[in-house]
């Protein structure tokens, strides 16, 4: 993880620079300008595509999550139509509102994540984190951190709202300070998860931070404290959701030239 | 102007028409299929036990009784009606089968994330566990954190159901007793999140916790003209497991020797011989001598050295204890430092001794690393773990060892000198 975030930045290079280059457009907008219209308008059908693409997935797994673990019962109907309602009313309200979401829930979903690894604490038994540099070799934890760097597609959503930027010119550093806070703490994460549950089984769990915040009895006080994990996890992917719908419906705008 | 505030208004009414709307339809929906948990349809458990009889899996549950408190005041019309548990029990191919076999004659549906424990019965455990484990694993009713113990010399359905302490159900009574681990150093709470997370690991052969069912005499006056003993469950002692299969058990004084090894012993007693030389040294006893000293253990830490000498393995082990005297029997001046010298030096002999017997019991008798000695290789010496791992289990068993206890003892107690004693 520690060397994924290197190998992100270095992904993110190209991205940062041609949004700098082209601050006043969009991805769309100078993609048709550098492959010209037709296939810069194909790319921006496939760009809208894919984030789209990537909503769904996350829905699946709100889906999976919600059904897998707290209401087994409960149609998926209803969880699909209360998460696109909200989901959609808030893309459609543009980027202001998502990113003053993110501001608000930002703070309390740090916090809580933190919160959960403390109160994990006396589950942690750091003999079963193994000397993996001996035990592995050069290029497969360079490839396992090249997997983990593709997790990050934040410069991705950027170059997209790139013109609607203030302040353009600390856009390097904000992207570098972003990717290092998030990365500590998905780190913490991770450590937290392997160390509690095991390196294999936590590679076997579908939800292995639920299952680490499942095993939370802290003082008999902090116990069964999985559904405000679920809440702290919900608003994470909702909002990833919404920036992902939103960035896909203003790719399909700009493609057909539709004016907001 | 006024067109204007019109069309908001318009809008207004029906963006509420069309939230009303949506949120009766949601609402309406989640009463059929919300999946819903009322406490009166639930059969919460609280124990959980396996058998493995004529090749069918035998569950047995303790459930609670929501009913009882009130029933109890008024006339039961059934017996079970006034019980405040139920053992029911279901038979089937699986341990999911089962539990739905229970639901076919049980009224209420099973709910399994209250049991704080997995007992399974000896017989079970002999033929192996493995297959059974998926289901905890997979399914979101039962805790990762409940305790897995074997049932020692009998089923699991003879463990269910033994009530004693002050613990209202018999899984309450036991899973105390299971925490009291941390107080006595003899037995082990391993949960299934724990096993598992050293599963993997490629020569684990991990211990669990045992319970086994003592007879006791009873000391109630009332209770005793009844029946003169009474059934208790002991937690001391752990089951050795090898390939996920029962193949003997360490005891309780084994134990204390298996949690100092793998570093868990939180606290608990070491009892041992007084060492003699001081004895009444200024005759100055009164009233009957004893043997014993009982030390307090408050803190321990174990560090596990592997060197290799000439090409064998060697095993250092180095145990650091903090005590507090917590009973002497002996005339000893106890505020003498060279006194308090020989006592440390007593326990640190003694530990030693539990210590030796219980590595060479899993070496000699168990033939098979239950320490995890092969993560301390592994660590150590990651280059040679490579070379010897997949055969760690026929190298362990000819491993040298030496163990070096340090034992200080911290507290005296609240009398600087032992009771039996009397100056002149």
């Amino acid at each position: 993880m520690i060397i994924s975030t290197f190998y992100c930045l270095l992904f993110n290079i190209p991205l940062i620079f041609l949004a700098m280059r082209f601050s006043n457009l969009s991805i769309i907008q100078y993609m048709e300008k550098i492959f010209g219209k037709y296939i810069g308008k194909v790319l921006g059908i496939l760009y809208g595509l894919f984030f789209i693409r990537v909503a769904i997935h996350y829905y699946y797994i709100e889906i999976q999550m919600i059904r897998t673990t707290f209401m087994d019962e409960l149609s998926p109907i209803i969880i699909i139509l209360v998460l696109m309602i909200v989901s959609i009313y808030e893309a459609s309200r543009g980027l202001e509102v998502s990113v003053r979401t993110v501001e608000f829930f930002g703070p309390i979903v740090v916090a809580s994540l933190i919160l959960f690894i403390v109160l994990g604490f006396n589950n942690i038994d750091l003999t079963v984190l193994l000397p993996i540099y001996e035990d592995s070799t050069l290029s497969r934890i360079n490839m396992g951190a090249i997997e983990a760097s593709l997790i990050f597609t934040d410069p991705n959503l950027l170059s997209m709202t790139f013109p609607s930027l203030s302040n353009k010119k600390d856009v390097v550093k904000i992207v570098v300070k972003s990717k290092i806070y998030s990365q500590l703490i998905i780190i913490l994460m991770v450590i937290a998860t392997q160390v509690s549950l095991g390196v294999e089984q936590a590679r076997h769990s579908n939800f292995p931070f639920l299952t680490y915040v499942r095993l939370v009895r802290t003082y008999s006080i902090f116990e069964r404290i999985e559904a405000a994990f679920l809440v702290t996890w919900l608003i994470i992917v909702t909002t990833r959701s919404v920036s992902y719908l939103y960035i896909s419906s203003k790719a399909f705008k700009e493609v057909v030239n539709k004016k907001t | 102007m006024n067109s204007r505030s019109g069309k908001s208004k318009k809008t207004k009414g029906k963006i509420l028409i069309l939230y009303i709307l949506v949120s009766v339809i949601i609402l309406s929906a989640c009463q059929g299929t919300g999946g819903r948990r009322e406490i009166e349809d639930l059969g919460i458990v609280t124990a959980f036990g396996v058998d493995y009889i004529d090749e069918k899996v035998v569950v047995t549950l303790e459930v609670v009784n929501p009913l009882a408190s009130t029933t109890s005041t008024q006339a039961s019309s059934t017996k079970t009606e006034g019980q405040k548990y139920v053992y029911p029990r279901g038979i089937g191919e699986t341990v999911k089968d089962a539990i739905t076999d229970i639901n076919l004659y049980f009224d209420k549906k099973v709910f399994l994330s209250h049991s704080n424990l997995l007992i399974i019965g000896e017989e079970f455990a002999k033929r192996g566990i493995v297959d059974l484990m998926d289901f905890f694993l997979r399914d979101d009713q039962p805790r990762e954190d409940m305790y897995i113990v074997v049932a020692k010399g009998c089923k699991a359905s003879d463990i269910i159901g033994i009530k004693a302490g002050l613990g209202r159900a018999a899984g309450t009574y036991l899973y105390d007793t299971i925490n009291n681990f941390s107080i006595n150093g003899r037995s082990i709470n391993l949960s299934i999140a724990e096993k598992y997370r050293y599963y993997y690991d490629v020569a684990n052969e991990p211990v669990v916790g045992v319970v086994h069912v003592k007879e006791v005499v009873r000391s109630d006056d009332e209770l005793k003209k009844e029946e003169k003993t009474a059934m208790v469950l002991d937690v001391s002692g752990g089951a050795v497991l090898k390939r996920e299969r029962l193949i003997g058990y360490f005891d309780g004084e084994e134990m204390i020797g298996f949690n100092l090894i793998v570093g868990d012993f939180k606290s608990g007693i070491i009892v041992f011989r007084t060492p003699v030389e001081d004895k009444d040294k200024e005759k100055v006893i009164i009233g009957k001598d004893g043997v014993f000293t009982t030390l307090d253990i408050i803190n321990a830490n174990t560090k596990r050295k592997i060197s290799v000498i000439d090409g064998n393995i060697h095993l250092t082990i180095d145990v650091k204890l903090k005590a507090a005297l917590n009973e002497i029997n002996q005339a000893l001046n106890v505020i003498d430092a060279e006194v308090i010298s020989r006592i440390e030096r007593a326990c640190s002999d003694k530990v030693k001794e539990l210590i030796s017997k219980t590595l060479g019991k899993g070496q000699k008798e168990f033939k098979q690393d239950s320490f995890s000695i092969e993560v301390s290789v592994h660590q150590q010496h990651p280059k040679l773990w490579k070379e010897i791992g997949t055969e760690w289990q026929y190298i362990f068993p000819e491993i040298s060892y030496d163990v070096n206890v340090e034992t200080t003892i911290v507290k005296i107690g609240l009398i600087n000198f032992p009771a039996n004693l009397r100056r002149k």
